[in-house]
Parts: C-alpha cells; sequence; structure tokens
C-alpha cells in the first residue's frame, strides 16, 4: 500500500451503509449477514456468523471479531489429514505470555460455538485482516502439538477450506473494568484487548 | 496528520480526507469511506480533566512545604493550555523456539510484544520529562477517542508526531521472527497551567486523562533554611560568649563545632538571602531543585544598595584625599 485510497464502506448487495467501529478495519452488514475486512483491494466478503453465548450472563454484551477457519491440516507426512475449526481473534492481545490467546483456549479446549440470528450489535475494532490471521491456525497447531514434538508452523500442511467472519459475545460490567468472554468465562482487562 | 482531497465516490463533491482518520464522511450524502493509507491510524485518550480542575488540582498539589508561601499568594495565573502529546505504539507477534530448562528439548512458541515510544520531543513543553508507562496506565483504564484532528485544535495544541525512526521489533527480540507488526500513533492529552512571579514563569503539568500531578514547578520555600540558619547562628553565638567568658578554652569548642557548622550552615545561609531557587515536584513526589536567576525581596535589594553606598562613599573619600 503506497498510496492513500478511500474505499466506501456500502453493502454491495443491498447499498446499506456497513457498520463497525470507527478505529477497525472489519465491518459488517447485519440485513445480508456478511462480514467485510479492508484488505489491499478493496472490501473483502466473508460469512457472518453471530455466536450465542454458551454461559449465559445477565450482563452487557460487547462482541468481539474472530476469523473463523474451517481448515484441513497434516501435521506429519505419514499422519492421516484431520479437520479443525479456529478461531483466529481479529484484535490484538496485549500480552498473551500474561494474558492468555482466547483463540488457542478454543482450539485447546475444543470449543464448538453455536451461531444466533442477530440484528444490531456493539462491535469491538478488529485490526487484525484476514491474511494476517491466516498464518496463526498453523502457528496455533505447533503451539499445541509442541510438547509431543517439535513442529513449526512451516512445517505443518494446512489448508483453509473456507472462512467466515465470527462475532462472540463477550460480557462487559457497566464500569466497563473488565471483558469476560461468553463460552469459556476467561477474563481480560480492558486494556489488554486491542 | 496529511490530509488529501477526492471525489465522492456517491456523489461527486469533495471529500477531505485526514490520513489519521480511518473514517470518513461525505458532508452532501452522508456516505461513509475507509481511507485505505501507509500512516499509522491514530487514537486519542480521553481527556476526564477540565481547564477549573487542572487549575484546581495545581493549587492544592502546591501546598507542599518546599513550596514558597509567597509564590502561592502572589504567583499570577497566566495560561492553562491542553497539549495532545503524540507516542507511536508499537504492537506485534514473534514465533521462535524457547528452551524453558537446560536439557529440554525446544519448543515451539508465540508471543507477543507491545512497547510505546514518544513520537515528539516536546521542546515546546521545555525542559518536561513524560514517562510513557503513564501512558500505558492510561490506556488500560481510561476510555479512548476517535482522532479528530480539526476538534483537537479547537481545544488544545496537537504535537506533531516527528520521531519517524521507529524500532524494529527484531532489533528487539533476537533471533525470533515477526509474524505482524502494528504502529499506531496515541495522543495523551495534558494540561500546562502557567504560572508568571516577579517576570518568571512557572509551569505545572497534569495529565487530562486522570488528573495525575505530572510535574509541579513553583519557588522554593525559605522558611526551613532560615530555620537551620537561625539555629546555626545560636549555637555558634553561645560557643563565642562560652569563649569569651572561660577565655582559654575558645578555640577547641571553635575548631571542633563551629567551623564544621558554620561551613555546613554556608550554603543554606548564602541561598537565604538570595532566594534562587525553583522547585519541582514530579508525580510521584520526587522533589527536585533548580537554580534560578531571580532575586526576590527587597531586603537584599536594600543590603546591596547600602552595600554600594558603603563602597561609594570610601571610594569617592579614598579619592578626594
Amino acid at each position: 500500500m503506497s498510496k492513500t485510497g478511500i474505499i466506501e464502506l456500502k453493502c454491495p448487495k443491498c447499498s446499506c451503509i456497513l457498520t463497525g467501529p470507527g478505529s477497525g478495519m472489519i465491518f459488517v452488514c447485519f440485513n445480508c449477514e456478511i462480514g467485510f475486512g479492508v484488505e489491499a483491494k478493496g472490501l473483502g466478503k466473508y460469512r457472518l456468523v453471530c455466536i450465542k453465548p454458551a454461559q449465559p450472563r445477565d450482563m452487557e454484551m460487547i462482541y468481539f471479531p474472530f476469523w473463523l477457519f474451517h481448515s484441513r491440516f497434516q501435521v506429519l507426512p505419514e499422519a492421516p489429514e484431520q479437520e479443525e475449526m479456529f478461531y483466529i481473534p481479529a484484535f490484538f492481545i496485549k500480552s498473551i505470555s500474561n494474558y492468555g490467546d482466547i483463540g488457542f483456549y478454543y482450539l485447546q479446549k475444543g470449543v464448538r460455538l453455536e451461531s444466533e440470528a442477530k440484528r444490531s450489535l456493539t462491535i469491538f475494532p478488529g485490526e487484525r485482516d484476514i491474511l494476517m490471521a491466516a498464518h496463526y491456525p498453523a502457528i496455533y497447531l505447533a503451539k499445541l502439538l509442541s510438547c509431543k514434538y517439535p513442529a513449526r508452523p512451516e512445517k505443518i500442511k494446512i489448508r483453509h477450506q473456507g472462512a467466515a467472519l465470527a462475532l462472540i459475545p463477550f460480557y462487559t460490567d457497566p464500569g466497563g473494568s473488565s471483558y469476560m468472554d461468553s463460552q469459556i468465562l476467561w477474563k481480560y482487562p480492558p486494556g489488554a484487548l486491542r | 496528520m496529511k490530509a488529501e482531497v477526492f471525489s465522492c465516490i456517491a456523489c461527486g463533491a469533495p471529500l477531505a480526507v485526514s490520513e489519521s482518520q480511518r473514517i470518513n464522511q461525505c458532508r452532501y450524502c452522508k456516505s461513509k469511506f475507509y481511507v485505505q493509507t501507509p500512516e499509522p491510524p491514530a487514537m486519542v485518550l480521553a481527556a476526564a480533566i477540565d481547564e477549573a480542575d487542572a487549575r484546581r488540582i495545581v493549587e492544592e498539589k502546591m501546598r507542599h512545604r518546599e513550596i514558597s508561601p509567597y509564590f502561592l499568594q502572589n504567583a499570577v495565573s497566566v495560561k492553562c493550555t491542553l497539549y495532545f502529546i503524540p507516542f507511536f505504539e508499537v504492537r506485534g507477534v514473534k514465533t521462535g523456539t524457547v528452551i524453558h530448562a537446560p536439557g529440554k528439548a525446544p519448543e515451539f512458541s508465540y508471543q507477543t510484544y507491545y512497547y510505546l515510544e514518544k513520537a515528539n520531543d516536546l521542546k515546546e513543553l521545555g525542559n518536561f520529562v513524560f514517562d510513557a508507562a503513564l501512558v500505558e496506565e492510561a490506556l488500560l483504564k481510561s476510555k479512548h477517542t476517535e482522532f479528530d484532528p480539526v476538534g483537537m485544535r479547537k481545544q488544545g495544541v496537537v504535537l506533531p508526531p516527528k520521531n519517524t525512526s521507529l524500532l524494529i521489533s527484531k532489533a528487539q527480540y533476537g533471533s525470533m521472527d515477526d509474524v505482524e507488526n502494528h504502529h499506531r500513533l496515541v495522543y495523551f492529552p495534558i494540561w500546562e497551567v502557567s504560572r508568571i512571579y516577579q517576570g518568571i514563569l512557572f509551569k505545572s503539568f497534569i495529565s487530562a486523562v486522570d488528573g495525575r500531578v505530572l510535574e509541579i514547578q513553583a519557588l522554593r520555600s525559605q522558611s526551613r533554611k532560615l530555620l537551620f540558619s537561625t539555629f546555626g547562628l545560636f549555637c555558634f553565638a553561645i560557643l563565642i560568649g562560652r569563649g569569651l567568658y572561660f577565655g582559654k578554652n575558645v578555640l577547641l569548642p571553635l575548631l571542633l563545632i563551629a567551623f564544621p557548622t558554620a561551613i555546613i550552615l554556608f550554603p543554606y545561609l548564602w541561598e537565604v538571602f538570595a532566594f534562587q531557587e525553583m522547585v519541582e515536584i514530579s508525580g510521584g513526589g520526587e522533589v527536585r531543585f533548580q537554580s534560578i536567576n531571580y532575586t526576590e525581596n527587597s531586603f537584599v535589594k536594600f543590603c546591596s544598595g547600602l552595600m554600594d553606598g558603603v563602597i561609594k562613599f570610601f571610594w569617592q573619600g579614598k579619592e578626594n584625599e
């Protein structure tokens, strides 16, 4: 990206103005259930999945964007191919050594997320584009398998079958002193998520 | 903070976009646009402290034992300016192998890194030292607003980001590989409260985010020094008196006590009559003193005038002879 350019934030299907936080690069059209990510050539179009809270609480919710990859991978050349869903945060976690990577925990705990229809949501700004996020399934796998043998992400053969934009609800208290994931109740201080 | 003019894709009207502001809206047809630019995005920490609060906080903090009460009474508050200080926020992810214990096989690991770097040398604010840790803390606890250069300029002074030599993450993290690296500009608002006293400007800085005192500048109180000096002179007078009374015993106490006391007290005595010190109190309560070229009261002026008169009198007397 060498020059400044502008992209109109309008749904190509229904012509509605796209919804999204001003500081992020992820936008949605709730009418058509499409998620958009800013890419080098314009807006990339993805299926939008709004996730249902697994552990309902009577608290305010804010939806965090995740890139959802349905991938097939082979850890060793002789091993059979496996399938997995990867939830890669589209936002940045300030220090994963302190706060942990929620996307990795979903993979580690084998969390299966259920979707539900939504018309309007508060969305947290996401600044990680899909091209960057596409590196993470291999990184997660390498981290997960490194206890068994020293795997490197580049040695893992991975094929992404499909991608979608998932909005996962996090609970927040009125003071905004913390964010709590609605699936495994993992807590983050507000500044840890950017 | 460059601005470029485009034509609105929807209605063709001119569209002035700020590169630091990611979302821009057409004034005519209200269409929204995302600005794709190599410039880093910017955000602003929300200012929760207004001008009145900033002045009140400075006055409260100036009731410090090291600050002159005459200064508090007589210093004139001249201006209160809001400055937006730019910082580069660098975030990224790196991967590599880590050996957790000696003799164990290396394990694959990935880590995030994060740091803040001052993007302006703050020459406009004098020798003010700003700790980036405060910004990091404010980013954790405080609310952010979107970057609005026009609105910010109406409120105060927006310092431009000058330091573009960003640190390269690889240099800091050795052999680990970078997966991604993002830069962002974070503007931290501070209040500069200026007071003028006897022609000298004293500046104090308050965080506009949480009202924390960053630095207070004021004239140093002389009362403690005066107390020490009076006590020293009193001891000295007693010793002289004792010496005169006991005759032969005068030399030893003078040597042992009076001379060291006089040496210790000399700088205090000097400063009592010179009044040439500014006190700087940092946010952490650390007190620093700094000499200023300044003579305060009429007593010093009277003494120096008297000495001039005496010298002139004797000099002229000698010349007449």
